[in-house]
């Protein structure tokens, strides 16, 4: 079953197809159209199946705040980094995590400070690492709903040592881009949601996003032949005047989400507010560890003591512009030649979903 | 971080828990998050946890509406 997913999506007759018909859809609309993606995978895909380039000129795809480790405050790294090294824990985290610089020191090269520090697949690794280790263990623990709804399923569900922890930056997509665009921060025609951050939350929450800031709204797959016809479709809205939400990803988004998923996140999560790195504080966007689980919340368990100053971004990196879709990596006085994946300066050079490292690795690849 | 890849479940310890495979590599992973696992079911999986299913009838009706799109 699977293979044949795949030959479809990739079929290059089917993608000549549809790009000659957002062609014509181009022609009719006669202006610039910008779509906006949320998702860090999704810029991966255009990148890697260079679809841009399969695009007419005047539909722009814009990648927007969709990498989870780029919008981690250094506010939270340096605070964890600092605790560490003062106390005797363990801080473990996804590989995406490590190499992210805080103000001045990633997990990874605060090693050299002494810093225990070890990469997990997921948070299980953590809690069996806990059940041998007779130092407290830290799980910093990050990304969307995406992660943050399986890590909730598992805590709630395996037993879990006295000496574990999570420390949570979890965000939370649809509340993020409602008030990054209620600011005015972010702006676009269309938005490709996230495929796999809505299996999670479903689609309804998007609706009062479409309805409010008249967007043409679709859930997309990440396939070439997904993210086309997506496009496709976010067009068609565009033409008919239409701004609501559709589902391109039918074969694993519903659009009421992932209930038990959803209940589990409820159960061990609330929002509140939170920093997401170069924009501020977001009302209601970060998931934070209930009253319920406090025994196994970091933040509540430790002293952690919050940095007075801290900086998010080193001077020169325009990763806040570039998370904003509203900088390129080329824009950036620092991209390639100071700033690079094995020296990365900013976040969004670090992960596979951070725009400036796709960008680079596509570059390197020519 | 939002990568998914859909897998196969090859076997069930219990309710929580078995191992999924895809292109013959097999891990270990929680099926906390989704309803009633069965051997032979394709999944999602996000981080070691199976967070959807993906079943034929949403396949099938995936590739209705991207034929409808391109020849509509
Ligand atoms: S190239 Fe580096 S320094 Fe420049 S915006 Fe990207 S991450 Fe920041």
């Amino acid at each position: 079953m699977l293979q044949n997913i795949k030959n479809v999506y990739y079929d290059p007759v089917l993608i000549k197809k549809i790009v000659s018909k957002i062609k014509k859809q181009a022609d009719t609309l006669d202006r610039e159209i910008d779509i906006m993606h949320v998702c860090g995978t999704h810029e991966n895909s255009i990148v890697r199946f260079g679809l841009r380039d399969l695009l007419p000129e005047s539909i722009k795809l814009r990648a927007g705040p969709g990498c989870p480790v780029c919008v981690t405050s250094t506010r939270d790294i340096d605070a964890i980094i600092n605790f560490a090294l003062k106390n005797d824990v363990t801080i473990m985290s996804f590989g995406d995590m490590l190499k992210v610089p805080g103000s001045e020191y990633s997990f990874h090269s605060a090693l050299s400070l002494g810093l225990d520090i070890k990469m997990v697949y997921g948070v299980e690794d953590a809690i069996k690492e806990a059940e041998i280790s007779k130092k407290e263990i830290i799980f910093f623990s990050v990304g969307f709903e995406t992660t943050a709804a399986p890590i909730a399923s598992i805590l709630s569900e395996v037993f879990i040592p006295d000496n574990f922890s999570i420390y949570s930056v979890h965000k939370f997509t649809p509340n993020g881009v409602y008030e990054l665009l209620k600011s005015g921060k972010i702006n676009a025609d269309g938005l490709l949601l996230p495929g796999h951050a809505s299996v999670i939350s479903g689609l309804k929450v998007y609706e009062k996003i479409a309805d409010e800031f008249h967007l043409a709204s679709v859930a997309s797959g990440f396939e070439p032949l997904d993210i086309l016809v997506s496009v496709y479709m976010i067009l068609q809205q565009i033409i008919d005047k239409k701004s609501v939400v559709e589902n391109e990803y039918k074969r694993t988004v519903a659009y009421e989400g992932n209930k038990k998923a959803l209940r589990y996140m409820d159960k061990v999560f609330h929002l509140d507010d939170s920093i997401w790195r170069g924009l501020g504080n977001i009302a209601n966007s970060g998931f934070f560890v209930n009253e319920q689980f406090k025994n196994i919340d970091a933040s509540y368990k430790f002293d952690i003591v919050y940095p007075e100053n801290y900086i998010e971004h080193k001077k020169g990196c325009r990763c806040a512009d570039v998370i904003l879709g509203n900088a390129e990596p080329k824009d950036c006085p620092l991209f390639a030649k100071i700033c690079t994946p094995s020296n990365p300066i900013g976040p969004c050079m670090v992960s596979d979903e951070g725009t400036c490292k796709n960008v680079y690795d596509a570059g390197s690849i020519e | 971080m939002c990568v998914g890849i859909p897998m196969q479940i090859v076997e069930l310890y219990d309710e929580m828990g078995g191992v999924v495979e895809a292109g013959g590599v097999r891990r270990h992973c929680f099926f906390t998050a989704i309803d009633d696992p069965k051997v032979g079911e394709f999944v999602l999986v996000h981080a070691g946890t199976a967070i959807g299913k993906i079943d034929k009838d949403d396949v099938e009706e995936n590739v209705k509406l991207i034929e409808k799109c391109i020849l509509g």
